[in-house]
């Protein structure tokens, strides 16, 4: 199973990430794509302390992550690439066709965002964002755990209306 | 400016209100709210008291969403307290609460919640399954968490403190790097001491019985590990026992 | 049967159990080998209580407590089988499948109650939005012991709700069971060591060598069996 798993987290690499999906997907890398991560020092040193030896940790830019998108996707290990925030996960997907499904793994509350379900909270914004990335034919769903039913983005959005 | 110090007081005023880190958790702020009551003790240091400007916008600031592993929340509110105390820039501090979440969240269930929790929940099947008294097995089990456990949140709130917004290298301790996998071959051994031994005194069965048991059990087992942890086993067995309790009180 | 100052301690008990799950002192009293043991205990039969309490153990190192994920709530479960163990009688066919059904059961009910808690905290977050904002110290000291003390009393409804349902099935149900104390007690037993089992293999693939830890282990422990 290679790269297959593409993922919005606010909080990046965390407990669900490496013990929730890395345990029964026996993931094996993890690509950070952040611009602001990957040009600081201590951030990245941050992640990296958070991430087990067993997996490899690769922070990229969107641009980086964009130039190296053959060379993961061609890997035969199993690993997942994590965004912070809907507008990185935007740029990957319009640059990256084989990116096909997204996961809103969590986006919690901020001023601004309205409840979605008690791991998702979105703004306008996110919301256009997102409907903006399910226009170029990518499936989206907000799904924290592999145990959890995953709710289509429409039903995301209507549970912001609601 | 010189390095600010905490008190003793204070570091046990902090350590003691830790352990009520998740009072107040909730979907918005996560434990934001909690890591501010924990760190109160010591922003009422900040100049003016508490009372002053100082403590008052960084009660605002850390009471703020923040979440990670609830024994690990005792670095961030010790790097947090330094910096605070040390008055760090508004964006920096914030720049830190965002970026620790998920690293101290990801150690933190790693160690404690995949690792240290499961070994000691199987040793004490064990110590069940040898026949051990009731108090002795959950006495032992107590006593064996929460030595780990104190230690983890004393240990936590000092490299806090003495490490500041640098804390990122206390992490990378072969304790949190490869301790895990330790851990988990530990509580697999235990596991597979412990199955046959509990099965054989919660049954009370022969050893063919257990192996019975043991083998259906087995069977069970791995085909839940090949849906991935895709079905939540606990709760499939509610519907399980349900219907085996339906069938038990209908048929003859 | 429980009288009621029986009941009302096992309530208090169940409540104090699942305070420990997350919102004070997290020192694992709130998980079943130990509530469903204190349960007993006050019940005067501590070595019963443990019975449905290991089995319990195993379905709960299934659930890990990550973040906003929902997860079962242990403590009040484990008091609520304890008890029903106890009151259906440790060697009645039946009883340590309806009591591990009642703990399961009485772990969900505290999973949503603690959505629904979670829920008020926020509300209670929203309404002091301008003290916490103004960083007051009382307004953080106030929601926090607001949740704490909602917590406990989250914990003394789902308790006593699951209790009085649980017991008052058992004795009904136990009394129309038909099937013999063998199977009725490997059932249960067959899926906690499946769920538990399951939990294991998939963390054994995340350690070099688990897996042959895990066959030590079995060795050993099946060669003990046979030589008890």
């Amino acid at each position: 199973m290679p790269l297959e798993h593409f993922r919005i987290d606010d909080r990046l690499v965390h407990g669900q990430v490496v013990v929730g999906w890395g345990q029964p997907l026996q993931l094996r890398f993890i690509v950070l794509v952040d611009d602001g991560v990957a040009s600081n020092d201590w951030e990245r040193e941050l992640y990296r302390m958070g991430t087990p030896p067993e997996m490899e940790l690769l922070v990229e830019t969107v641009d980086s992550a964009v130039a190296r998108m053959p060379e993961f996707t061609a890997r035969t290990d199993a690993g997942m690439l994590l965004t912070a925030d809907v507008a990185t996960m935007g740029r990957l997907t319009a640059a990256a066709p084989a990116i096909r499904d997204v996961t809103i793994g969590g986006l919690h509350h901020r001023p601004g965002r309205a409840a979605c379900l008690s791991y998702v909270y979105l703004s306008d914004d996110e919301a256009a964002g997102l409907g903006a990335i399910a226009a170029r034919g990518v499936r989206i769903a907000a799904q924290d755990l592999p145990a959890s039913s995953p709710m289509p983005l429409d039903d995301l959005l209507r549970e912001r209306g609601a | 400016m010189t390095s600010p110090t905490l008190p003793l007081g204070t570091r046990i005023a902090i350590l003691a209100r830790l352990f009520t880190l998740q009072g107040s958790y909730n979907y918005e702020t996560m434990i934001g709210n909690g890591i501010a009551f924990a760190m109160e003790p010591a922003l009422r240091l900040l100049p003016g008291g508490a009372t002053g400007a100082a403590y008052r916008e960084a009660m605002a600031r850390e009471s703020r969403y923040f979440n990670c592993h609830p024994y690990f929340a005792g670095i961030a509110v010790g790097a947090l307290a330094r910096a605070e105390l040390s008055l760090e820039a508004p964006d920096r501090i914030e720049r830190f609460r965002t970026a620790s979440c998920g690293p101290l969240g990801s150690v933190g269930d790693r160690l404690v919640w995949a690792a240290w929790l499961p070994l000691c929940s199987l040793i004490a099947l064990v110590a069940f399954g040898l026949g051990l008294g009731a108090p002795l097995v959950v006495i032992g089990f107590l006593a064996l968490y929460n030595a780990g456990h104190l230690a983890l949140r004393i240990w936590g709130l000092h490299a806090g403190w003495r490490d500041g917004l640098a804390v990122a290298h206390a992490l990378g301790a072969p304790i949190f790097r490869t301790g895990p996998a330790h851990l988990t071959r530990a509580a697999a051994f235990a596991a597979g001491l412990g199955f046959p031994l509990a099965i054989g005194t919660a049954a009370g069965v022969t050893p063919t019985g257990v192996l019975i048991i043991g083998g259906i059990g087995a069977l069970g087992a791995l085909l839940l590990a090949l849906l991935h942890g895709r079905v939540a086993g606990w709760r499939a067995a509610i519907g399980l026992l349900a219907v085996a309790a339906a069938i038990a009180v209908v048929v003859r | 049967m429980i009288e009621l100052a029986g009941f009302l301690t096992l309530v208090l008990a169940g409540a104090l159990c699942s305070l420990d799950t997350v919102s004070l002192l997290q020192a694992m009293v709130s998980r079943p080998i130990v509530s469903a043991t204190i349960a007993a205990a006050l019940l005067g039969r501590p070595e019963d209580g443990i019975v449905v309490g290991a089995v319990l153990e195993l379905f709960a190192i299934e659930t890990l407590p990550f973040g906003a994920s929902r997860y079962p709530e242990w403590g009040s479960a484990g008091v609520v089988a304890g008890a029903t163990y106890l009151v259906g009688g440790a060697d009645v066919a039946g009883s340590l499948a309806v009591a591990t059904l009642a703990g399961l059961a009485t772990a969900a009910l505290g999973s949503s109650s603690m959505v629904w808690h979670r829920r008020v905290i926020a509300q209670l977050a929203l309404r002091l939005r301008g003290p916490l904002d103004a960083g007051s110290g009382h307004a953080v000291a106030r929601l926090h012991l607001s949740g704490i003390v909602s917590d406990f009393g989250r914990g003394v409804i789902v308790t006593a709700v699951a209790l009085l349902v649980s017991l008052g099935v058992t004795q009904r149900l136990l009394s129309a069971w038909q099937v013999g104390y063998g199977p009725s007690v490997a059932w249960p037993i067959v899926l906690a060591v499946a769920v538990g089992g399951a939990t294991i293999a998939r963390s054994a693939r995340s350690a070099p060598r688990a897996s042959w830890c895990f066959a030590a282990g079995a060795a050993l422990g099946l060669g003990l069996v046979f030589a008890r």
